[in-house]
């Protein structure tokens, strides 16, 4: 059974360590520790009275091993460990605590809330990398879910090293309830998207006005796209920027963002099998102009528009420019021919 | 440095080489069961001394490890005995003052 996590692990150590024991009391026994995930597992077992220990491990000296190992002779046993946080359970009604120093286990807890907040930071990051694309496609809003969420947890933690004491959280409340919220509105969207995600067509294009020995992709939404038999990596230009992006390995993401008038999202599996390499381009309806160098690299798209409509990239070593230009198809290509000879 | 009741016992046993488990045990005794130390304590007081230098690993006999004192940890030790002492002195002359 997996639930949503109620209490922050660091800073609400007492409250999710009654919370699993009830849980365990119930035949719901935790599986594993962790104190950056908004969910938790619990396996079924026979409804038991337990006691939890949370420990955290502060120093590189420390013998892991062995005090597993003694912390069994104290009637401890490890249910689960992460990094430096080792997760106990006891059947004994009344076990010595693994930590007796009181002041000591303070100072952990604030020290780990202090040094997890650069993990936070991670998400939030990503969280500018949907600011980056301005999607709504699966990925990227799940980036944005991730990096709101662990604003929020860094919102709460920060409370903790302003004060330096895990009493002292005035806003942890409120912001549960922020990170709750997230969690089922992003939810919410993560699975429409999904829906509406299948309703998607491929349609397959004429192959008769694609000039040279260019692969034709499965055309959605009137925007098609050519592959380049290359070895060179691709590059897409954003619609917000044209800096140049490269991605090295396409398959290293699940969908591929076409920005075109209306943006598209495939999925990478579903136009698999048109690919030998990995190269996709995007373009922009950005027309940026350049002069034409006889080059022998480039590639062709026709834009969605109400008229005929093309782009061009051309390839000089490794950086592709945009050449759009408002020709009819067959008139650009004629001159494309031209060019190519 | 902080020289807490789990620091001061564990370094008074140490005096004598003592492995985990043995550690924990020898603080009930010598503090007449007055303090009962977590295996995580102990652990952790090990952690700490060893990069503090107050006790070393003087030798692993059938996978455990057995520490001892140091000079440094000595020093602590007897200075926090002699704070003690003195902290003690001084209350017996005030109460006797007092009288």
């Amino acid at each position: 059974m997996i639930l949503i996590q109620k209490y922050d692990v660091l800073l609400e150590v007492d409250s999710f360590i009654q919370w699993i024991e009830s849980m365990a009391a119930k035949g719901w026994q935790i599986k594993y520790i962790n104190e950056d995930s908004f969910l938790v597992h619990f396996k079924k077992t026979e409804p038991q009275i337990l006691k939890y220990s949370l420990y955290i491990q502060a120093y590189a000296k420390f013998s892991n091993d062995e005090f597993i190992d003694v912390a069994k002779l104290q009637g401890w046993e490890l249910v689960s460990r992460k990094s430096n946080l080792f997760l106990f359970k006891s059947s004994l009604e009344d076990p010595t605590p693994l930590e007796t120093d009181i002041n000591e286990l303070e100072n952990k807890q604030v020290d780990m809330i202090k040094n997890s907040q650069s993990n936070l930071l991670y998400f939030v990051a990503l969280s500018l990398f949907w600011l980056f694309y301005k999607s709504f496609d699966f990925a990227s809003i799940t980036y944005l879910a991730l990096g709101l969420y662990s604003i929020g947890i860094y919102g709460r933690r920060k409370c903790v090293r302003l004060t330096n004491t895990v009493k002292k959280v005035q806003f942890s409340k409120w912001i549960r309830y922020y990170n709750f919220t997230l969690i089922i509105f992003f939810s919410l969207f993560i699975a429409f998207n999904a829906y509406r995600s299948t309703d998607s067509k491929l349609v397959n294009y004429s192959p008769e006005v694609i000039p040279f020995n260019f692969s034709i992709l499965p055309e959605i939404d009137n925007t098609i796209a050519f592959k380049y038999e290359s070895k060179q990596s691709l590059f897409s230009l954003s619609p917000v920027q044209t800096t140049l992006i490269q991605y090295t390995d396409i398959h290293r993401y699940n969908r591929i963002i076409y920005i075109t008038q209306k943006k598209i999202i495939w999925d990478v599996k579903d136009i698999d099998q048109y690919l030998k390499s990995t190269q996709i381009f995007f373009t922009t309806n950005n027309n940026v102009l350049n002069e034409w160098k006889n080059e022998q690299d480039w590639i062709i798209y026709k834009n969605e528009s109400d008229s005929e409509y093309l782009s061009v990239f051309k390839r000089i070593n490794t950086i592709y420019t945009l050449h759009t230009l408002n020709f009819n198809v067959e008139e650009h290509l004629e001159l494309m021919k031209g060019l190519g000879d | 440095m902080e020289i807490t009741p789990s620091l001061f016992y564990f370094l008074l046993v140490l005096t004598k080489p003592l492995h985990g488990y043995q550690i924990m045990q020898e603080v009930e005794k010598a503090s007449a069961a007055v303090l009962t130390m977590g295996a995580g304590t102990c652990y952790g007081l090990i952690a700490k001394c060893l990069d503090d230098k107050l006790i070393r690993l003087k030798e692993e006999k059938q996978r455990k490890k057995i520490y001892e004192i140091t000079p440094k940890g000595r020093e602590i030790l007897q200075g926090e005995l002699d704070r003690m002492t003195h902290q003690l002195r001084l209350a017996n002359k005030y109460l006797g003052e007092k009288e």
